[in-house]
């Protein structure tokens, strides 16, 4: 059940957003752009070796530890230069979704599901540049990798963050990966845990690896947990573990 | 992601857009217009009239990121 608290922020949110503001043109376009830049870095790739194709479970870890560090102390951090993004994220998505109600209703809401497009060039730009310098150490298709697999990667979030946003799970929550990134991300919209627990947004890789996920268990269950409440570290959260699922998913 | 809570009148339009959008519609422009010419040199020769394509949608992209307040 909605407070009143998030009922009016929600109200207060949706009466600002521009009426030229389209949901479903702004997905467009980052996929548009992402999936561009995807297929023109595959255009470059030239008979790579195996260690050459390394440099994507390379990449794919790295911006895994990426997502979670910039969550944790960017996003929920004020910090000097950055403060636009901790208005978005802390006092903005969380006030928009907590763990109580998690979902959107209509495409307008995408205006606070997924992050303006101009974030994915500056991470394209950040990738390309990476890709560069390692195209002048070792190799060019070592460097397209990168940038296919960051781009990747990119939408990878996106597409999981939605799902995690999106009322209806009648499928997602059959789906390895999503379900349980699902739970892993409505349980941290709890403001008792946001700070400083759940911080990965695709894999809970580096939750895992750093100790700051509210699961007590190995790698393997992290990743494949699904919606499962069993593992859940006790004594973390201020109400009962099991109010981390909504109610549509935690009963069956 | 948030736009900054602004004083408006119930009903009334927005008073101003927030300068995120603005920066943003500059910088998807111009992603946009390198991007559409990297695409457009895999597929074929880069002409004058691609090019000028090429600016038509970067600027029409950059400018509903403005007017959408995005
Ligand atoms: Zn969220
Ligand atoms: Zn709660
Ligand atoms: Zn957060």
């Amino acid at each position: 059940m909605m407070n009143p608290r998030q009922a009016a922020f929600r109200a207060a949110y949706r009466a600002q957003i521009a009426p030229a503001y389209d949901g479903l043109i702004h997905v467009a376009l980052i996929y548009l752009i992402g999936g561009a830049t995807l297929w023109y870095a595959a255009q470059h790739i030239h008979a790579a070796s195996w260690t050459e194709w390394l440099t994507v479970p390379a990449t794919i870890l790295f911006a895994n530890v990426f997502e979670w560090f910039l969550h944790a102390q960017v996003m929920h951090r004020p910090r000097p230069g950055f403060m636009g993004i901790y208005k978005r994220h802390t006092l903005a998505h969380h006030q928009f979704f907590t763990d109580h109600e998690p979902f959107h209703d209509t495409t307008r809401d995408f205006r606070i599901v997924f992050f303006p497009p101009y974030a994915l060039i500056a991470f394209l730009v950040m990738a390309s540049a990476g890709g560069y310098a390692l195209s002048l150490v070792w190799s060019s298709n070592a460097a397209w990798l990168l940038l296919a697999t960051a781009a990747g990667m990119y939408m990878n979030y996106e597409f999981f963050h939605w799902c995690c946003h999106v009322r209806d799970d009648r499928v997602l929550r059959h789906l390895p990966f999503i379900n349980t990134i699902r739970r892993h991300h409505i349980a941290h919209h709890d403001t008792s845990i946001m700070m400083n627990r759940n911080m990965n947004l695709t894999y809970p890789f580096a939750d895992w690896l750093f100790g700051t996920s509210d699961l007590d268990r190995g790698l393997l269950g992290h990743l494949f947990n699904g919606y499962d409440t069993r593992f859940i570290r006790r004594g973390l959260r201020g109400v009962p573990s099991t109010a981390s699922v909504p109610a549509s998913a935690a009963g069956d | 992601m948030a736009i900054t809570i602004r004083d408006t009148k119930p009903g009334a339009a927005p008073i101003k857009r927030n300068i995120a959008s603005l920066v943003g519609g500059v910088v998807i422009a111009v992603g946009c217009f390198i991007l559409c010419l990297l695409v457009a040199s895999e597929l074929t020769a880069v002409t004058w009239p691609v090019v000028l394509g090429a600016a038509v949608m970067a600027l029409a992209v950059g400018a509903w990121i403005r007017v959408a307040d995005l």
